[in-house]
């Protein structure tokens, strides 16, 4: 069906229309925002009564156009144009349009499932492969380009799609290792173990003298690291090339910082050059998707790390060892936890990279005592922390429905400037709330420790965390990427076997 | 070698009305037609919305030359011509002439020294933009800069202007969230020219109603204000027409038999 519209529609109309599948306001690798808080939302569609001189249907251009103003709208009275160009749009909706205007401007359609439908149908459209359209999508970063593309040129011009510098490529994601035995049988031809590194993962494109650098999440963040760049410009020794790596900010003792204080260095726009003074950063490099002309993702892992080594010193690499005996693999993440990091990475030496995917090719081990999960409602606090939404609601995503699923609450492990800034945050994201608690679209990613997952029937997910605490809020994650309930079965069932688990702590 | 007939050239000798003209249009649209006919320019145009529209006729009288061979329609950016005619200063004159080989728009400014400006055309657009077809039972005629003004009050305290026309009266209110305003203008008072109010028409069947109502709607003062501002730049006097819960009409007067008219779609409160 979705195959038969892309079809029918105007060649011009495809990338807008496909965006609007995905429900997505802009593409991926598209560094704008519409930055619309829910209350300007609901005040726009709360307003309407606004009639017009002759109905005319609303096209997809006038979406995008309003889109594109909206996120141009900045400084002051920004929330007022805001605010009437919303406005604009939604009089010119049917109800049903209106209804999910409202909810792409929210970001809440179900992104990641609705992804790779409408990848299948961008197949069935132009009748390239299913791998050729999730490939080029992946490496383009704007799913409505490649539909265009498909549709228009066919399976020939999808091929062509390679990496291009200065367009994020998603990135090759890992799955999480329960055993290390797990890893070994899933890896015949041998893995290289390199250190989870507790830091954020970015991605460095150059040319001659043009660097840029991306975030995990594909926001370009060039501006607030500025020794990376400096990095990029003279220790990399290729005129031409995007590079992985691992920046890690490091602290007084040498050792590595906690994650929230580094993505203060992400988020900074002034007083970049204190911060750099007071929060000095490192680079780990740990994979090569492009050099000097030559698109390496379809080249074996070990070929790569070898292109990587050749350009940049060892002093900049992750550390790492290619190893098969379980000891030796146990001692080397153990000097990982000791050394501050959060585990391995496991990635089968015979591996090609793909991007956005998750897979079985690489795979994470950590220790299994974190989670990622998402806050979904938050309490007002009493006594000390009167004035602050300070009771979380946390969840994880049930990934075969697309909900999140609660599994407990905490108000453990913040500082008072952390429930200050959250608060903040959670009252833009308010959904709706009651006398207590107020609800929020899922957006905030936090990690939490815990003692224990037991069985609970209390909470739909039938689980429940013991003490869990914050330990820090993960800015580089989107919702998508929290913890599932899937793990947390799996997790719930591995407490009954000390064995394994002893194996990796 | 060849030489081209002229499709179209016309020069003004005050540049600065142009602009004027120019950015009392720039306020609601982006993009519109401009057709130059042998007797003048016209230019109708919706806002992408749809909730108002302009209406703009600029004869040939009021061009001090003006030249145009077969009519043409082109299509311009409307804040792209603003920008290059921000340059104008006073004292100058202006000609404007279509390049029709190159698809562009020359427009050269003299004074002391010659400018000359070029700027590209665009793929003119198939959409012919009807009358609006309403009837109206209010009318004032009232100083253009007098309304600049409580177009103004208003602005400041809401979004939503209501007004208000009975016999011998026209009433303004705007009420915001912490503020109201309400301002009254007597058929006697200094900057009213005209009131002038007859029975509503019934929409069913067009007849007009056997007592006459006032007339009253409320319009968002976004458009208003732009539609207000952006005519009091080009002209002295205002006419409001509308009826309850109907479009408006403003129309400022021109000299030359030109036209400057906007309809704007009403708010209608739903409680």
């Amino acid at each position: 069906m979705i195959a038969d519209f892309l079809r029918s529609v105007d060649p011009s109309e495809i990338s807008d229309a496909t965006l609007f599948l995905v429900g997505k306001p802009f593409p991926e690798s598209d560094p704008r925002v519409l930055e619309v808080s829910y209350a300007t939302i609901s005040e726009a569609s709360r307003n309407l009564g606004q009639t017009r001189l002759s109905e005319a249907p609303l096209a997809i251009h006038d979406v995008f156009r309003t889109f594109d103003k909206v996120s141009e709208a900045t400084g002051a009275g920004s929330r007022v144009r805001k605010l009437s160009l919303i406005q604009t749009l939604l009089t010119q909706a049917s109800p049903v349009e209106s209804e999910y205007l409202v909810r792409m401007m929210f970001g809440e359609m179900r992104i990641g499932v609705v992804e790779g439908i409408v990848q299948d149908a961008i197949s069935l459209a132009s009748g390239a492969p299913k791998e050729l359209v999730r490939r080029a999508s992946m490496l383009h970063g704007d799913i409505g380009d490649i539909a265009k593309i498909a549709i228009t040129g066919g399976p020939k011009e999808l091929q062509r799609i390679g990496i291009h510098l200065f367009i994020p490529v998603k990135p090759m994601l890992a799955e999480m290792a329960e055993t290390l035995e797990t890893v070994l049988r899933e890896h015949p031809d041998g893995s290289a173990f390199e250190y989870k590194l507790d830091g954020a993962r970015i991605q460095i494109h150059k040319s001659g003298d043009k660097v840029r650098i991306y975030s995990r999440r594909l926001t370009d963040v060039t501006d607030s690291i500025g020794e990376i760049v400096a990095f990029a410009k003279t220790k990399v020794d290729a005129s031409e090339y995007l590079i992985e790596g691992e920046v890690v900010g490091i602290g007084k003792n040498g050792r590595p910082i906690p994650f929230q204080d580094l993505m203060r260095r992400f988020r900074r726009v002034h007083e970049i050059q204190a911060m750099t003074e007071r929060i000095p950063l490192k680079i780990y490099l740990f994979d090569a998707l492009y050099v000097d002309g030559r698109t390496l993702i379809d080249e074996r892992y070990s070929e790569r790390w070898e292109i990587l080594a050749s350009l940049a010193g060892e002093d900049y690499l992750a550390p790492r060892i290619v190893e098969q005996d379980k000891k030796e693999i146990s001692r080397f993440f153990d000097l990982a936890i000791k050394e501050g990091h959060e585990g391995l990475m496991a990635k089968s030496l015979s591996s090609n990279y793909s991007p956005g995917a998750r897979g079985k090719k690489w795979f994470k081990l950590k220790r299994d005592d974190k989670l990622d999960i998402v806050i979904v409602a938050a309490e007002w606090g009493s006594g000390r922390r009167v004035g602050w939404l300070s009771n979380y609601h946390l969840a994880v995503l049930d990934q075969e429905t697309g909900e999140y699923q609660m599994i407990g609450k905490t108000f453990k492990g913040l500082t008072d400037a952390e429930f200050d800034m959250i608060t903040k945050r959670l009252q833009e994201l308010k959904t709706h709330e009651d006398k207590w608690t107020v609800y929020v679209k899922p957006s905030i990613v936090a990690e939490v420790t815990y003692n224990e997952v037991q069985k609970s029937p209390r909470y739909k997910s039938g689980f429940a965390l013991r003490f869990a605490r914050i330990t820090s809020f993960r800015e580089d994650k989107s919702p998508e990427d929290a913890d599932t309930i899937q793990r947390l079965r799996q997790l719930y069932e591995k407490q009954f076997e000390k064995k394994s688990r002893l194996e990796l702590t | 070698m060849l030489v081209e007939k002229t499709v179209f050239r016309a020069t003004m000798s005050d540049a600065r009305l142009f602009r004027n003209l120019i950015g009392a249009i720039s306020s609601l649209i982006e993009e519109a037609d401009f057709n130059a006919t042998p007797e003048g320019i016209k230019l109708r145009s919706m806002d992408p919305s749809h909730i108002a529209m302009v209406d703009f006729e600029w004869p040939k009288a009021a061009f001090d030359t003006y030249e145009c061979t077969t009519p043409t329609r082109l299509r311009l950016s409307v804040s792209n011509l603003l920008k290059l005619l921000k340059r104008t200063h006073s004292d100058e004159s202006i000609e404007i002439f279509y390049d029709e080989a190159n698809k562009k728009l020359n427009i050269t400014l003299r004074n002391k020294i010659v400018r000359k400006f070029i700027t590209p055309t665009l793929e003119p657009s198939t959409e012919e933009v009807p009358t609006p077809k309403v009837p109206f039972s209010a009318r004032v005629k009232l100083a253009a800069a007098s309304l600049r003004d409580i177009i103004d009050d208003a602005q400041a305290i809401s979004d939503n202007v209501r007004l208000e026309v009975s016999p011998d009266k026209f009433l303004i209110k705007a009420s915001g969230e912490m503020s109201s305003v309400a301002i009254e203008m007597d058929k006697g008072s200094d900057a009213i020219l005209e009131i002038d109010l007859r029975p509503e028409t019934d929409p069913k069947t067009g007849q007009p109603a056997a007592t006459t109502t006032p007339a009253r709607a409320t319009y968002n003062l976004n458009y208003l204000g732009e539609i207000i501002r952006a005519g009091s730049g080009a002209s002295e006097v205002t006419s409001l027409e509308f009826s309850t819960n109907m479009p408006i009409k403003v129309e400022f007067e021109m000299p030359q038999q030109g036209r400057l008219l906007y309809y704007l779609a009403p708010r209608i409160e739903s409680e």
